[in-house]
């Protein structure tokens, strides 16, 4: 039997978060091994912003209705759901028919994800907030859910080191509820999104305010990656690396460390561990292409293979000792499961600015910060939610060609004028989700995917707090854009299912006492201390906040942790 | 040239039954003489009906100061649509759609439509269009449509299109919420 080869750390994921851990972990001196399920990703021959349209097959026609995506993949019915899985970046997403999953009949969970080198670092949605401690307060003060075992005291100084090395444009507010950090020069606002803010201003005062989004979209320069030109196709991967992913980012350091290595096609069905004793001693991979399994060893495994993946690592890592599957003990492993609700908001028309229109397109839209149980209470629900939208003009270009009368010269002559209509402002909830024991995965008692790795089975809804938080979005989104002076308001709700909004987290929470968590306050499993989750599996409760900066702070801070205790042997 | 080959090189279409022989063979003359210069297709449409949503497309989108929709290949990107993506029914229209542009010449000019001249196929082309939004569905939802909608997304989306029809900058290097129009770059 050939000899294991020996690790200081293995990474289990390459996104967001296991980027993080392999820079953080490399930087500080160990050897880390990166085990990523999906293929390698070279930015220059697989990110294909530079691509003009005439390069794609269908030249984006099938993105008109999300239901003609499959005629460009038939095997990617779950993903062609996500906005971003379009012609340029359908090859981001996971095959759904290799990497099934279950729910019950009735009750859709849409399971975004993204199974390459980057993960779904490369075609997130980039948008960044803070948690601050009316979140890290929020389970202990309506006692739903555990207590976050950390307040934002704890992770504040990790959100400036990783928005600092990440760069986020944005503008400074000096909300107690979202906080600041080191923010790169915030774009500008549309001619419509600055009429709406000062309307705000007037109608509110200080409680509602619209500012820019904040964003890992560098305005300037920074860290040596050139600033963004604003061709709006991050999702496709960025030729000049000027958003934020792993790939470009954090793994390109950890590899100029020299001592790491990222190896792709590397399924980890469970880690490695002794029965007797707590202690995981490595991962088990199963490379994806030759289907051989291999042993690695190491003193440290972090798991950073997305909120779902890793608890599902966790739990088909069951054994005599774990029967529930590693962190299982305490009964709550898999329990919990939160995303954030979306698409509920108003939009409406904004008269004026005739002789005004965008240029450029700008990879962010506005913010409009958390209002609800700030400081009163709300009588019908808990928690709250913010909003993301934007103010564009109306703006019709060849495209109005199609449904108009006419052909020949002249008619091609016109379509090179656009038609300028009216200005829009549009603004969307996206609603904290209570955590709740019945939202929940647990592994298929049958189903296993390609690879013959049990599957998971997600059963969650919307329940009563969020549909009453979405129906007063709704309505205070048209009374603030009628109190603005917007006309035409309407409401809407697309009732998109939970999933969708591909923050899905919790389901191996963080806590104070490990009788009803997976993870101690330093995201190490209770049951097995050199074993961190640190993705959106780790979260205690969900905030309303685009959750993906909050894992890089974590895992950052995970790592300098886990560094410490081995350096004190106490690991 | 034999007829059948002819025939099979102009798709089967009913009209060319109606023709006398000898103007069959003189049709069968100018599409042998045009089937030269052009490339391979999906093999979706017959070499005629290719030639038939090139000549129209190129009517709709003519070359003008900038090159029209033939030069953009058009008529390639409609047949990759239509093969992949439009349901059989749909198919079978747009197919129905090309004889009855035939049909049209035929009639009006005693010509096939690729043998018509510009005049000529703007009339036929008037005519369905007219036809279309004389129907109960306004002109959605019809051959017409269809072929516009393939033609206009095919041209604005070809190289052509981009570069040369509308100037689009791909990469503006900057972003603004409230430029004056009138300071617009195009």
């Amino acid at each position: 039997m050939s000899r294991r080869e020996e690790w200081d750390a293995i990474v289990i994921g390459s996104g967001i978060s296991g980027g993080w851990a392999a820079k953080e972990l490399a930087e500080k001196g160990l050897r880390v091994l990166v085990l990523e399920a999906g293929r390698p990703i070279d930015p220059a021959r697989d990110f294909l912003m530079n691509a003009p349209a005439y390069e794609f097959d269908y030249r984006y026609f099938l993105d008109q209705d999300y239901g003609w995506r499959k005629g460009y993949n038939p095997r990617q019915p779950v993903q062609q759901k996500c906005y971003a899985c379009d012609e340029g970046a359908t090859q981001f997403f996971v095959d759904d028919e290799d990497n099934p999953y279950t729910t019950p009949e009735g009750r859709p969970f849409d399971w975004i994800r993204g199974r390459q080198v980057g993960g779904k670092s490369i075609m997130w949605g980039r948008q960044c907030y803070r948690m601050s401690d009316l979140d890290f307060e929020a389970n202990a003060r309506d006692g739903h859910g555990t207590d976050w075992p950390i307040r934002y005291r704890d992770i504040a100084p990790w959100y400036d080191k990783v928005e600092a090395y990440a760069g986020i444009s944005g503008e400074k507010l000096g909300l107690a509820q979202l906080p600041d950090g080191p923010f790169l020069a915030p774009m500008p606002l549309t001619a419509s999104e600055a009429w709406f803010r000062d309307g705000l201003r007037r109608a509110y005062g200080g409680d509602r305010v619209l500012t820019i989004g904040r964003v890992a979209v560098l305005s300037e320069r920074h860290n040596g990656r050139p600033a963004c030109h604003y061709c709006g196709d991050c999702h496709r991967g960025c030729s000049t690396g000027s958003y934020f992913n792993s790939v470009q980012t954090t793994l390109k350091d950890a590899l100029r460390t020299g001592r790491c290595r990222i190896r792709p096609f590397s399924v980890v069905p469970v880690p490695l561990k002794e029965e007797s004793t707590a202690r995981v001693t490595g991962a088990r991979v199963l490379d994806a292409l030759t289907m051989r399994s291999i042993e690695f060893q190491s003193r440290i495994v972090f798991v950073c293979a997305s909120a779902l993946e890793s608890t599902r690592i966790l739990l088909n890592s069951r054994s005599r000792s774990h029967p529930e599957g590693l962190g299982g003990n305490a009964g709550v492993l898999g329990r919990y499961l939160m995303d954030h609700t979306m698409q509920h908001g108003a939009s409406g028309d904004v008269a004026g600015f005739e002789d005004r229109r965008t240029f450029g397109s700008r990879p962010n839209g506005v913010y409009l910060p958390r209002f609800r149980n700030v400081r009163d209470p709300h009588p019908d629900f808990l928690r709250g939610y913010g909003y993301q939208g934007g103010g564009y003009r109306r703006v019709e270009g060849w495209g109005r060609g199609v449904a108009r009368r006419g052909f020949g010269a002249d008619f091609k002559h016109a379509l090179r004028t656009p038609e300028y209509g009216t200005w829009r402002m549009s603004i969307g909830g996206f609603g904290e989700c209570l955590p709740n024991p019945d939202n929940r995965v647990a592994l298929d008692p049958v189903k296993v995917d390609r690879w013959g790795v049990p599957v998971l089975h997600i059963d969650m809804v919307w329940r009563e707090n969020e549909q009453v938080m979405m129906r007063d979005a709704e309505v205070q989104a048209a009374e603030m854009l009628e109190a603005a002076g917007c006309r035409n308001v309407k409401t809407y709700n697309n009732r998109t299912p939970p999933g969708l909004t591909v923050h899905e987290m919790g389901t191996a929470r963080m806590g104070a006492r490990r009788q009803d968590s997976v993870l101690n306050r330093w995201n190490q499993v209770w049951d097995a201390p050199n074993v961190f989750v640190t993705d959106g599996a780790c979260m205690t409760s969900s905030g309303c906040q685009n959750p993906s900066i909050t894992y890089m702070a974590l895992t950052a801070r995970a790592a300098d942790r886990a560094v410490t205790l081995l350096t004190a042997k106490e690991l | 040239m034999q007829r059948r080959e002819l025939l099979r090189l102009l798709g089967g279409v009913p009209i060319i039954a109606g023709l006398a022989p000898d103007e069959l063979l003189a049709l069968g003359r100018v599409t042998h003489h045009q089937l030269a210069g052009e490339p391979s297709s999906l093999g979706f449409f017959t070499i005629h009906e290719m030639h038939t949503v090139a000549a129209a497309g190129e009517r709709i989108i003519p070359a003008t100061d900038t090159p029209g929709a033939m030069a953009a290949a058009c008529h390639r990107f409609t047949e990759r649509i239509v093969a992949h993506h439009y349901p059989a029914e749909r198919q079978q229209r747009f197919r129905h759609g090309l004889i009855d542009l035939d049909q049209l010449a035929a009639n009006q000019h005693g010509r096939l439509f690729i043998e018509a001249d510009s005049t000529a196929q703007d009339a036929v082309l008037a005519a369905v269009e007219a036809a279309a939004y004389a129907a109960r569905t306004g002109g959605a939802d019809s051959f017409w449509r269809d072929l516009k909608q393939l033609t206009l997304f095919g041209y604005y989306t070809s190289e052509i299109g981009i570069e040369e029809e509308l100037h689009t900058n791909r990469f503006p290097g900057r972003f603004d919420g409230a430029m004056p129009i009138a300071e617009a770059p195009r």
